[in-house]
């Protein structure tokens, strides 16, 4: 415990930054993210680079080719349509991580921004915080399957459906924190020096407050991901013939007992992003969380 | 005041005399229009027992140039009236009554933007806690740098960085070329409240300094370094003070004039030398008894305390406020409505009916 009690204030004080090596070498000590990262770095360069990684089209109907086992030609075979499943995971993950991505950037913007208000300003709280109860009462997937069929199928829909269901999520932990900035000392003094709200909500709360919702972010990436799969399983996600996990997966279940391979190959990918996402956002909060940083220092060397 | 309150019904602009660089050097001269004062004063928090009284009818001034120390226990309202002239007061507070007017100008009646302006720029506000007062995670070159942004657009970005400089070695703190750039866990208590003073005075027009209990959170040695630099930048800059403590001798060492707050209220308002030599309330009186005395014997006599607690604010009772703790208490005189805060002598004034007679007994005690 006594190493503990050494290390607490230099925990709670933001270390002093000394370039960017030092701040490397902290973020590798940082297992869980450093994993994280490894899963999902491969995935990403995958997305990006994938039409030229294998020579097949996705979406190319070839009836005489279909089903056929794993081989050299097709590593994981082809479907019941004679579409190589490799291309179809490879570019899936194009569609998994856009659809995640894109709603994860929409809810973060939207939530933090509705969030800095609802904590900041009394009045828009009692809206907002009212709005995101309603919402929130739903459950995730439920409030998906409404919202795609009042929007109607499409990729850019199911980016619209998860922004709402996962906003609210990030306003609450946004306007949390705020409320919790908010009553700083520095916060008042920057109001008597006459500071214009919208540079001390931008400038001053906001970097102090960000953090608890990175961690709700990167979680939302990994929820919003296996959402999407949900849905075009259901068929209600991103239309067919898309190669979106969901829709591989939802492909396969006829042929769970002729052909396994179908279904393993998009599962396992839909499990490890997750995974690496999951991790990522673990790591996260081990960084920003003074307090479980300091119960695991204390764990460590306790 | 007849004057400012003149002033005020005609409409008339600011006469050339409220310009503190031709306000008078004498500081006795109480007839002159203040630099701000505050009338009838109310700040209520409406809570789940009722409404508190925060602030219950203060009336105050502040001269030009002039170091005002406001005094009293924890509670009675310091904090409350300085965060009410600058129209900060925490939720769920709100004025509900009064004039707050900065040379005839009623700050309570301007609109938000305006008074953002006054803010910073004409009065300012240091706190007492400095090791809390900076944001961590900026510099505090930009910290100073950013309330320039918001109050002097004229300023490029080059000039801006020489004010920065110019205001840290203003407040004296070393070699101010290099620590623009430090971190405020960098820097000492001392140092922090350094700069904090630097950010009050960024704005350049300062007109009134609001220091809330500046030095408590401070050593005895930082303490008489940062009064000291109080009274060196008053001189220097012109401007006038409002140091809100609980530490008399920090009033005598450095305000001119002094107000006893008691439960919500003025009770006092005096010179520093009258007040000390000649209490008139028995509260202040009160008080000052209760300072330890040299040639005292402390294993001998233990101090005087005031008898008594502070009353409940959510459940004042009519009538003088002070009137359950005062050994002079009269129920015919002191109930049924409040004492008036009137003139003993000067500008001595008091809010007592007694005051006379008490005077009168002290003498022949």
């Amino acid at each position: 415990m006594g190493s503990t009690a050494k290390r607490a204030p230099a925990a709670r004080s933001p270390a002093p930054l000394r370039g960017w090596r030092r701040q490397l070498r902290h973020l590798l000590g940082n297992r869980l993210l450093v994993i994280g990262v490894v899963i999902m770095l491969p995935i990403c360069v995958m997305a990006l680079a994938a039409p030229h990684l294998t020579p097949y089209d996705p979406v190319a109907i070839d009836t005489s080719q279909k089903l056929l086992p794993m081989s050299p030609a097709h590593p994981f075979g082809t479907d019941e349509l004679g579409r190589d499943v490799l291309t179809r995971v490879i570019h899936g993950s194009r569609i998994s991580l856009r659809v995640g991505g894109l709603a994860t950037l929409f809810a973060a913007l939207a939530g933090g921004m509705l969030g800095l208000l609802a904590g900041y300003y009394r009045v828009a709280d009692q809206v907002i915080s009212r709005v995101v109860d309603g919402v929130v009462m739903f459950p995730g997937l439920v409030l998906g399957i409404m919202l795609m069929a009042a929007l109607g199928p499409a990729e850019f829909n199911v980016v619209i459906a998860f922004t709402i269901i996962n906003a609210p999520r990030i306003v609450r932990v946004v306007r949390a924190s705020v409320l919790e900035v908010k009553e700083m000392d520095y916060i008042d003094a920057a109001r008597v020096s006459g500071i214009p709200n919208l540079r001390i909500l931008v400038g001053h709360i906001l970097p102090n407050a960000y953090a608890p919702a990175a961690v709700q972010v990167s979680l939302g990436f990994a929820d919003a991901i296996l959402a999407e799969a949900g849905l075009s399983f259901l068929g209600i996600g991103t239309p067919p013939p898309a190669p979106s996990w969901g829709n591989i997966l939802s492909d396969a279940r006829e042929f769970v007992r002729t052909a396994p391979w179908l279904m393993i190959i998009p599962g396992a990918m839909i499990t490890l992003t997750v995974m690496g996402m999951n991790l990522i956002g673990d790591g996260l909060r081990d960084r920003f969380d003074p307090k479980l940083r300091q119960a695991r220092a204390g764990a460590r060397h306790g | 005041m007849a004057d400012a309150a003149k002033r005020r019904a005609t409409g008339a602009p600011v006469p050339a005399a409220a310009d503190p660089r031709d306000a008078p050097r004498d500081r006795s001269s109480a007839d002159t229009a203040p630099l701000l004062e505050i009338r009838g004063l109310h700040t209520h928090f409406s809570t789940e027992r009722g409404v508190l009284r925060a602030v219950d009818g203060v009336d105050l001034a502040v001269q030009h140039r002039d170091v005002l120390g406001v005094v009293g226990e924890s509670g009675c309202g310091k904090t409350m009236t300085a965060r009410s002239i600058l129209r900060l007061v925490p939720y769920p507070g709100t004025i509900v009554a009064g004039e707050v007017l900065l040379e005839g100008r009623d700050l309570l009646a301007l609109s938000e933007e305006e008074m953002r302006q006054v803010r910073g720029r004409q009065i300012t506000m240091v706190f007492q806690e400095p090791m809390t007062s900076l944001n961590p995670a900026y510099r505090i070159g930009n910290q100073i740098g950013e309330v320039l942004v918001a109050h002097r657009r004229d300023l490029s970005r080059g000039e801006r960085r020489e004010r920065v400089v110019e205001l840290l070695r203003l407040v004296g703190i070393p070699s101010p070329g290099q620590r623009v750039a430090s971190y405020p866990h960098q820097l000492s208590g001392g140092m922090r409240q350094r700069v904090m003073i630097a950010i009050a005075l960024a704005g350049g027009e300062t007109r009134l300094l609001i220091a809330d209990e500046p030095t408590t959170a401070l050593d005895v040695t930082i303490q008489a370094q940062v009064l000291e630099l109080f009274q060196e930048l008053q001189r220097r800059i012109g401007m006038a003070v409002m140091l809100i403590t609980h530490d008399l001798g920090v009033v005598a060492e450095t305000a001119a004039r002094v107000a006893v707050m008691y439960a919500g209220s003025v009770v006092e308002y005096a010179r520093v030398d009258d007040l000390f030599a000649r209490p008139g309330h028995p509260y202040t009186q009160g008080l000052l008894r209760s300072l330890p005395q040299r040639g005292r014997d402390a294993r001998k006599s233990r101090l005087f305390t005031v008898p008594g607690v502070v009353p409940d604010l959510l459940d004042l009772q009519p009538g003088c406020k002070f009137f359950a703790r005062c050994p002079h208490a009269a129920a015919d005189l002191c109930l049924g409505s409040e004492p008036p805060l009137e003139p003993v002598r000067g500008g001595h004034l008091v809010r007592c009916r007694r005051v006379e007679e008490i005077a009168a007994e002290e003498q022949s005690a």
